[in-house]
């Protein structure tokens, strides 16, 4: 972008934001609240209906409604609540708060689930879903996720089996952020991927943007999946107790100080190692031999709310979630010596947050974030011998231990700004420093060995390699207008600045962002948005598993920032009385790309991660169609995608499939999911879901051949057949394609009113008809009585899988 | 082409008298099939192999590729035309065995070579290279250090990299003869088996990064395989050090230890490299190497090297190593 350009831009913004503000005009502003929790509502609609004029509330659930008019009719509404009326004599500033009574309460209509503003809105590639709505999609285990039922969306793919990692229009697992009450999340993912962080009791609101990104956002290519919690109910203690399959789970909240401040925790942890302990005691507990090992994650989020007045509220947050497997082994190796082998992993992340929000003036709300992420994983091996002392000598531990550990320590400050000059205008503006540090791969070993040679000695050994930290500064500022120009167009512009600092290195980076809806009839709109993103840490994976080998890095003086062009458009017809119907278009570039190097993977290497990598670039398009019903007591979604993503690594001596272009390991032609959930009545209600998707990519090398043969070698025991030494070559990379997926899951649920309380039976049944879906293919060589076999063998998990969980609300 | 298709559960039934650690289990089990696909079974492609070797005598082996079901030796390649043209002058192979062409050439350091391989069927394959010079070394020490907790055998010795870009492959091989009691059988074994020893290098220069990735933990390897970056024009004392364990007295095991230095071709480097990292790979998720190739038409290598082997044998006396004293000879 020239420097032309970016002045016309601020010239643009400004004289947008001085002509917004000069009219003569009363505020009201307030807060939506959900009147029996006390919970903000985010996104509720207040509008006069007199001028046609209104306002959303925002993420802390406040509005901002300026208007010339001196008697206003006010109508506020959200989504499965009951509309509330209000006429006011406006001849000055007003403040307002209103308590809305849920539909679910007064049995009268069904919880209506939603895009945002589907046709009327000028964001597109978004998505909200109902948390309810989540918590009723059926999932393994019964265990409800937040990010498995979001892989049901068109544009979004899961990765394989199982898999809590998404690709949002061909983008990596690594371009998505992941936001927690504002806060960037690390890592999202439980047991390898198969289960996602967020805790659904936790959650209140979940918004999903794929694409025409508001400018308030930045640091990630693909997608940013924005998560509120709960702030707790101010009224009473409420909460939920569940217990599943695979995991247990407590959810409590309730005032501290009635109305003024609040609490919300919840926990969730599995319990499989200890109902697996029987099975592990009886695989290896004998004299000899003695094995401990185990598998569990939980995570922990609290919420704290204090009000101050209506104008200032205090929120601090915490979040905690890890992984962690055990393993203990011990061997009595002779009678008088014992050897243990510890194997012990661990990863996860923290987050801390401290937001103030306050109202400057009617039209003017702040909020300040002050944050600190950790994500860490840590493996550990360890092994030990003590010899137990003798006649002729005394007792003696030799250890050997070694650790990888890999560290992100975020500390962030973050201030926005809400304002609204007239209903026209919806001005967001911010600013934001993060001060990261890495320290991605940090090997260290100790060894503590007794030598009878050395007089009966021991000598100690420590060394740790790859241990220099990285230091990294972020800073970004951002300004964004949604303008109604006229009742049938409206725009969102904006402008996203960002820096990174990094190994003497500094990246500055504009982000313009640009979209807009003509409404071509009142239930008919047409949309385009373009957006260009930059993202300055990459995800270092060889896997499509979530594992705790992958290695989150910043850009290097040498690894340049990441950056993506976005355009999209849309059409958008909402049925009247039923639902919405939309069809997305995108396409999308995307530059400085990483993948390993062919060969090269966390396992095993010296290297540093720099020299293990190559940068390349892609492209990805395709069509996203979206059909929902939302008003009865049946309601779902349809969601049909056709895409393709290539990737080309061609710069010199970076080189991958020898510089052509290549699929993507996660490029498919098509992913349709169909979502349905009937309420029977208020006892009973169903759900059903069915994915089918084109076969993942995979490189196979379906060739092999001799390999050159060393004459300093000929004492090694080559075999003249070549059975030994021979090379495999594939024909390119991603030149396989698997089988298609599909699936489908059942779930029931069954309601129970007390007199203090409520409980629910989910009973599911995950992959119905017990499809095996490939979840890796590779090739098998094995050496026979008679030569050699080679075979392509397909790995397939999580057969049919039934699941009961009982949830008890209170 | 088609192919079976097996089904093999991994599951055993009997476990279903345990409901509980059978339902916990199900939940962690794999399910592994051999399946059946529609794969193209690609067309055979020519191999040329060759690391033709200063003050050797020149073979080159030739044979088709396979398709990786395929249940069969490497096909030879016996009616291949080859030639080599060794500056300026062209020379024609004989087959020996089928698989193996050999040539009445001798290579010697600086000698430019092409080979030219026509299959009928297939087209020309050509490739070319340089043979570079014999490593030069000096100074070369052998010791036991008994000082160290476990034995320590330490190879020293000077390499005199010349200025430009060369590239290096050192490994000891060693050789195990002797006698090994057999636990199963209840009989002293007689061993006589070479393979490459694992040694110490602290010389970070010449093994930081392109040592043998895989094996090259703690500064321990099979190999050092690098490139003069780090030592350009300069005279480097490289130490390998062995770790060397006592044998009982009774059944001592002799080993004697040959080290093996090369200088390689660009090509060589490459391709060694590339092997290195594909046979290290341990990852089932990694995505697999493309091994290099400086071939038109075809597959394998056709790279120039230059090798110095010299024998060191150590006693298991703690006193100064025997060294075969003759002074550093080229490869057989």
């Amino acid at each position: 972008m020239n420097i032309l350009s970016k002045k016309h831009i601020f010239t643009i913004l400004f004289t947008l934001l001085w002509a917004t503000s000069a009219a003569q005009t009363y505020t009201i502003s307030g807060s939506v609240i959900d009147s029996v929790s006390g919970e903000t509502l985010i996104g509720a609609a207040v509008m006069d209906m007199r001028s046609g004029k209104g306002a959303l509330t925002n993420d802390q659930g406040r509005f901002s409604l300026t208007l010339k008019s001196d008697s206003v009719r006010l109508r506020v509404t959200y989504v499965g609540y009951q509309p509330v009326f209000e006429d006011i004599l406006l001849k000055s500033n007003q403040k307002r708060n209103y308590s809305l009574r849920s539909s679910v309460e007064l049995k009268t209509v069904v919880i209506k689930s939603e895009r945002v503003d589907n046709a009327r809105s000028s964001q597109m590639s978004a998505i909200q879903v109902p948390v309810e709505q989540l918590k009723s999609v059926p999932v393994l285990f019964g265990e409800a996720d937040l990010v498995k039922a979001l892989q049901l969306m068109p544009g979004v793919q899961s990765g394989s089996e199982g898999n809590s990692g998404f690709y949002v229009r061909g983008g990596g697992p690594d371009e998505n952020l992941f936001l927690l009450d504002g806060v960037p999340l690390y890592n999202v993912s439980h047991m390898g991927g198969f289960f996602s962080t967020f805790n659904t009791d936790a959650v209140k609101n979940v918004t999903l943007y794929k694409g025409s990104f508001p400018a308030r956002f930045s640091g990630r290519l693909s997608s940013v999946l924005d998560v509120t919690t709960n702030n707790g109910n101010d009224k009473q203690l409420h909460g939920n107790a569940s217990i599943g399959f695979i995991s247990a789970k407590l959810n409590l909240e309730g005032p501290i100080r009635s109305e003024r401040t609040t609490f919300s925790l919840s926990a969730r942890r599995t319990y499989a190692d200890f109902l697996l302990q029987p099975l592990v005691k009886k695989l290896a507990d004998n004299r000899d031999y003695k094995l401990r090992a185990g598998y569990y994650f939980y995570d922990i989020n609290g919420k704290l709310t204090h009000r101050f007045s209506d104008r200032s509220r205090l929120f601090a947050s915490y979040f905690m979630g890890s992984d962690v497997v055990y393993t203990r082994i011990r061997t009595l190796a002779t009678d008088v010596q014992e050897q243990y082998l510890d194997f012990n992993t661990r990863w996860g992340n923290i987050v801390a947050s401290a937001r103030w929000n306050y109202e400057l003036t009617p039209k003017l709300f702040m909020n300040i974030t002050g944050s600190y992420t950790r994500y860490s994983n840590n493996v550990g091996v360890a092994y030990e011998t003590e010899t137990l002392a003798t006649e002729e000598t005394e007792s003696t531990t030799s250890e050997f231990k070694m650790d990888y550990l890999s560290l992100i320590n975020d500390f962030s400050l973050r201030a926005d700004f809400d304002y609204t000059p007239n209903p026209d205008h919806l001005v967001k503006f911010g600013t934001s420093y993060i001060h990261h540090l890495f320290q991605p791969e940090v090997s260290s070993a100790h060894l503590n060995a007794y030598s009878a040679e050395m007089m009966n000695s021991s000598y100690i050994i420590d060394t740790s390699v790859n241990s220099g930290s990285t230091r990294a500064e972020e800073l970004t500022a951002y300004i964004e207008d949604d303008w109604s120009i006229n009742q049938a167009i409206k725009v969102n512009y904006g402008l996203n600045v960002s820096g990174f600092a990094v190994d003497h290195t500094f990246y500055p980076t504009l982000q313009p962002r640009l979209s807009g809806r003509v409404m071509l009839r009142d239930d008919f709109s047409l949309k385009a948005g373009y957006a260009y993103m930059t993202q300055f840490m990459h995800l270092l994976s060889t896997t499509s598993v979530s594992m705790p080998t992958d290695l989150w890095v910043p850009v290097t003086a040498t690894i340049p920032p990441m950056h993506a062009h976005q355009v999209a458009t849309g059409l958008f017809y909402e049925i009247s009385a039923i639902g919405d119907l939309s069809v997305e278009a995108y396409y999308k570039q995307m530059h400085n790309l990483l993948e390993y190097k062919d060969g090269a993977s966390f396992f095993g290497s010296s290297e540093k991660w720099e020299d293990k990598v190559v940068l390349g670039d892609g492209w990805a398009y395709g069509v996203e169609l979206m059909l929902q019903r939302n008003i009865g007591n049946l309601t779902g979604w349809i969601g049909y995608t056709w895409s393709r993503t290539m990737r080309l690594f061609d710069r010199p001596g970076q080189e991958l499939n020898d510089g052509n272009p290549f699929p993507a390991k996660y490029d498919r032609r098509h992913d349709l999911s169909i979502v349905l959930s009937y309420k029977i009545n208020d006892n009973i209600d169903l759900s059903a879901t069915w994915v089918y998707s084109s076969g993942n990519a995979a490189t196979l090398s379906l060739q092999e051949y001799a390999q050159a043969q060393e004459t300093a070698n000929e004492y090694a025991d080559i075999d003249p057949n070549g059975w030994n030494g021979y090379i495999s070559q594939s024909s390119g990379r991603n030149n396989f394609r698997m089988p298609d997926y599909h699936r489908m899951d059942i779930s029931a649920n069954f309601h129970r009113k007390f007199k203090r309380c409520s409980r629910t039976i989910n009973v599911s049944v995950y992959n119905l008809y017990n499809r095996k879906n490939p979840y890796m293919i590779y090739e098998s060589h094995e050496h026979t009585w008679n030569g050699y076999n080679g075979a392509l063998v397909q790995l397939s998990i999580f057969p049919i899988l039934p699941s009961v969980a009982y949830t008890l609300k209170f | 082409m088609k192919h079976s298709h097996i089904s093999h559960p991994s599951f055993p039934l009997s476990v279903f008298r345990f409901p509980l650690p059978i339902l916990l289990a199900v939940l962690f089990a794999s399910c592994e099939k051999v399946v059946e696909f529609d794969i193209e079974d690609t067309e055979r492609q020519v191999v040329v192999n060759a690391l033709p070797c200063a003050d050797s005598t020149l073979f080159v082996n030739i044979t088709y590729s396979r398709f990786f079901l395929d249940n069969q030796p490497f096909a030879p390649v016996a009616n291949a035309t080859i030639s080599i043209d060794a500056n300026g002058v062209t020379y024609a192979a004989t087959n020996r065995d089928g698989a193996n062409y050999i040539f009445p050439y001798q290579a010697a350091a600086g000698d430019t070579l092409t080979v030219h391989v026509n299959v009928p069927g297939h087209d020309e394959i050509i490739g070319g290279t340089r043979i570079p010079p014999l490593p030069a070394m000096d100074s070369l020490t052998a010791e036991i250090d008994t000082l160290q907790p476990i034995t320590a055998g330490n190879i020293s010795f000077n390499l005199d990299d010349p200025e430009g870009d060369n590239y290096y492959y050192i490994f000891i091989l060693e050789r195990d003869s002797g006698s090994r009691w057999n636990n199963w059988e209840e009989k002293w074994d007689t061993i006589d088996t070479v393979r490459h020893a694992y040694f110490n290098c602290l010389n970070h220069e010449v093994t930081n990064p392109e040592v043998n990735s895989a094996e090259g933990f703690m500064d321990y390897f099979s190999m050092l395989l690098f490139n003069d970056a780090n030592i350009d024009g300069t005279n480097t004392k490289i130490t390998l050090t062995l770790s060397m364990f006592k044998d009982t007295a009774e059944h001592p095991l002799m080993r004697q230890y040959t080290l093996v230095v090369e200088s390689l071709s660009k090509d060589a480097h490459q391709y060694i490299k590339e092997i290195n990292a594909a046979s290290g790979m341990t990852s089932y998720f990694a995505e697999p190497s493309q091994i290099y190739s400086n071939l038109s038409s075809g597959l394998g290598i056709f790279a120039g090297i230059a090798r110095r082997q010299i024998p060191i044998v150590f006693t298991y006396k703690e006193q100064e190593p025997a060294i075969s004293k003759s002074p550093s000879r080229p490869a057989r």
